[in-house]
């Protein structure tokens, strides 16, 4: 029964919205594909969100494939004898560190360390900490109470702290490092997840849903997610930002990355002893670090202004 | 007041015992064993087996946790674990002073600096102002704390010796002039850390007022020029916002300590957490990270106090 059959006055708002939600409901999933990456695809159009985005992608390209394609030598495998050459020297474009290692190939290695260590620590932070959020935000009684409060321990403590206890007793590793950073981000997303879901609880089709018997589970992740994960992402690239911050706080105490592998944290550290003699074994790194999180960060706040919430 | 103070208690109890519980957790469940740490080359089974003993630490997970809270809580924090054997109290209280000198200078330089440069960038109403303004506040959120320490360290102290790279000095031996005069380095670092925030904040809030508020239009229509209605009206209504982050950034701030402290080898709360958990020293770790923790909840409840006391809205609510 459509609304115009009642004998109630149909403003032409109503017949607009209502003829938009049937062609709306009766798209076909391609169409419902089609339409969402025709969105993402217009949005990637606007400069605010095209240039830091671009300047990630070439960042983790260069990363990535950089060492095989211009085919540098291993990051640790310097000979003693070159140590500190400076920028521009025969075969070390950018020199090398006081160990004779390629500063090139470090940095391109350890920013594929560095970058691993934000992803992955952010990933499990997401994982579990929006998993917490919904279910805190769902059911509000007695579970979500606790699990806020489980929440709040977590949040109200200095995390680099926590992160650092955990990483002195599973001791130096890339992986426990990525435990150790990822356990602290869960927070952040649990508190996001769960102000968005209390948002979206009340609203009309989750009540519907509910209404019709569909399970907890089903509704979380077909009504719920959908319309939350907005927000969650837009944090989640500040919230790498952050692990990659924090990994290089860790590497920096030495409870970080270990020595020999490179991460853009651990080639700062190493290099501080040298601030006088060749400053460019920091600036480097640092450099590399700032326009990541700098991208993430304005890349974020762009995709977050489109919204109107 | 007396009510906020009272309701705050018991969550203030339940997020120090919570932290308790997932440090013991932390420091028990994981590997790393201490019995490892003391014996180091002298590492029998046997002489193992008795100091597992000796330690109790054989005893059940649950009874540990409890006989380590009912110690605590009548006073006795326990001794270092490894040589040379100080009572954790005296470790702690050595090590509180410089900790909350870095953290309230490092507080107040960032407030400061953070209204100052929000308030620049509205008043002037000037694009390359703000724009300057906002790409400083990204660079100092974009690059770790420490390498900025590290960066301005050699550049000021190394290169250029206009500050001293020692950032303690002993009241006791040194007399407090020299104490801060030192310390105020290290603070200014963290200041610049913890002051886009506070920037962030403030400036959305002014504008907000700027653009929203009636009394802001009022002034206009009186012929008011923007600037006063920013000085006289607007910065008063926009300072409650600063109050939470303060205390946000306690939390962060302290995190950020742990780094400074080394940087500038100062003797604190960080660098004797950092020490003792590399050390694996487990009546250490727990004594030192639950007193970071009652810090942090004690500055959250202060911020709460201060912002029922300036805001009737609040102070009426609860």
């Amino acid at each position: 029964m459509s609304l115009q059959d009642s004998n109630t006055f149909v403003s032409a708002d109503t017949r607009v919205v209502e003829s938009e939600a049937s062609r709306w409901a009766s798209r076909s999933r391609g169409r419902v594909l089609a339409d969402g990456l025709r969105r993402t695809g217009r949005s990637f159009r606007r400069a605010a969100i095209i240039v830091p985005a671009a300047i990630l992608f070439v960042i983790a390209l260069v990363c990535f494939a950089g060492p095989a394609v211009l085919g540098l030598p291993a990051p640790a495998t310097g000979n003693l004898a070159d140590y500190l050459l400076p920028i521009g020297s025969p075969g070390h474009p950018l020199g090398t560190n006081a160990l004779g290692n390629d500063m090139l190939s470090q940095l391109l290695v350890g920013g594929q360390v560095s970058i691993l260590v934000g992803v992955g620590a952010t990933a499990i932070g997401l994982v579990v900490g929006v998993a917490i959020g919904m279910i805190a935000g769902y059911y509000q009684r007695v579970v979500g109470t606790v699990l806020m409060r489980v929440l709040d321990v977590i949040f109200a403590f200095p995390d680099i702290i926590l992160a650092l206890a955990i990483a002195a007793y599973l001791g130096p590793s890339v992986v426990n490092t990525i435990w150790a950073i990822g356990f602290f981000s869960i927070a952040g997303f649990g508190r996001i997840a769960r102000a968005q879901t209390l948002r979206i609880t009340n609203f009309d089709y989750v009540v519907a849903a509910r209404a019709s018997g569909r399970s907890a589970w089903k509704i979380l992740l077909g009504h719920i997610w959908p319309n939350i994960a907005g927000p969650v992402l837009a944090y989640a690239l500040i919230a790498v930002g952050y692990a990659m911050m924090a990994e290089a706080a860790l590497s920096f105490l030495g409870l970080g990355v270990p020595i020999p592998t490179p991460s853009w944290g651990n080639i700062i550290a190493g290099s501080q002893g040298f601030i006088t003699l060749a400053p460019q074994l920091i600036l480097m790194p640092a450099l590399a670090m700032f326009a990541t999180i700098a991208s993430m960060n304005l890349l974020s706040d762009a995709l977050q202004a489109r919204r109107p919430s | 007041m007396l009510r906020l103070v009272l309701n705050r208690i018991p969550q203030m109890l339940v997020v120090v015992i919570g932290c308790s519980i997932l440090t013991f957790a932390v420091v028990n469940v994981l590997p790393g064993d201490i019995v490892h740490s003391i014996l180091g080359e002298d590492y029998t089974e046997e002489a193992a087996n008795q100091l597992r003993e000796q330690l109790h630490l054989n005893d059940p997970l649950i009874v540990r946790y409890f006989r380590w809270l009912g110690e605590s809580v009548t006073g006795d924090l326990g001794v270092s674990l490894l040589p040379p054997h100080v009572p954790v109290a005296d470790l702690i209280g050595r090590s509180l002073l410089p900790t909350l000198e870095l953290v309230i200078l490092g507080q107040l330089f960032g407030l400061i600096l953070g209204v100052l440069l929000a308030v620049i960038s509205v008043a002037s109403r000037n694009a390359i102002v703000d724009r300057v303004i906002s790409g400083l506040a990204l660079i100092c959120s974009s690059v770790p704390g420490f390498v900025l320490g590290i960066l301005l360290l050699g550049l000021l102290a190394t290169q250029l010796h206009l500050v001293s790279p020692l950032g303690w000095v002993d009241p006791d031996t040194g007399g407090w002039g020299e104490n801060l005069i030192h310390i105020t380095f290290p603070s200014l670092v963290l200041g610049l850390f913890a002051f886009p925030l506070f920037l962030r904040v403030f400036r959305a809030e002014l504008v907000e007022q700027l653009d929203r508020e009636d009394y802001v239009t009022l002034a206009k229509l009186k012929g008011i020029p923007t600037r006063r209605v920013v000085f006289a009206h607007a910065v008063r209504n926009s300072s409650f916002g600063l109050m939470t982050i303060l205390g946000v950034n306690t939390a962060r701030l302290v995190g950020g300590v742990v780094v400074i402290e080394q940087i500038f080898s100062i003797p604190g709360m960080g660098s004797l957490i950092t020490t003792s958990v590399v050390r694996h020293d487990a009546p250490s770790v727990m004594a030192s990270v639950c007193i970071v923790a009652i810090f942090v909840v004690i500055a959250n409840l202060l911020v709460d106090i201060a912002y029922a006391l300036l805001d009737p809205r609040v102070r009426d609510a609860t």
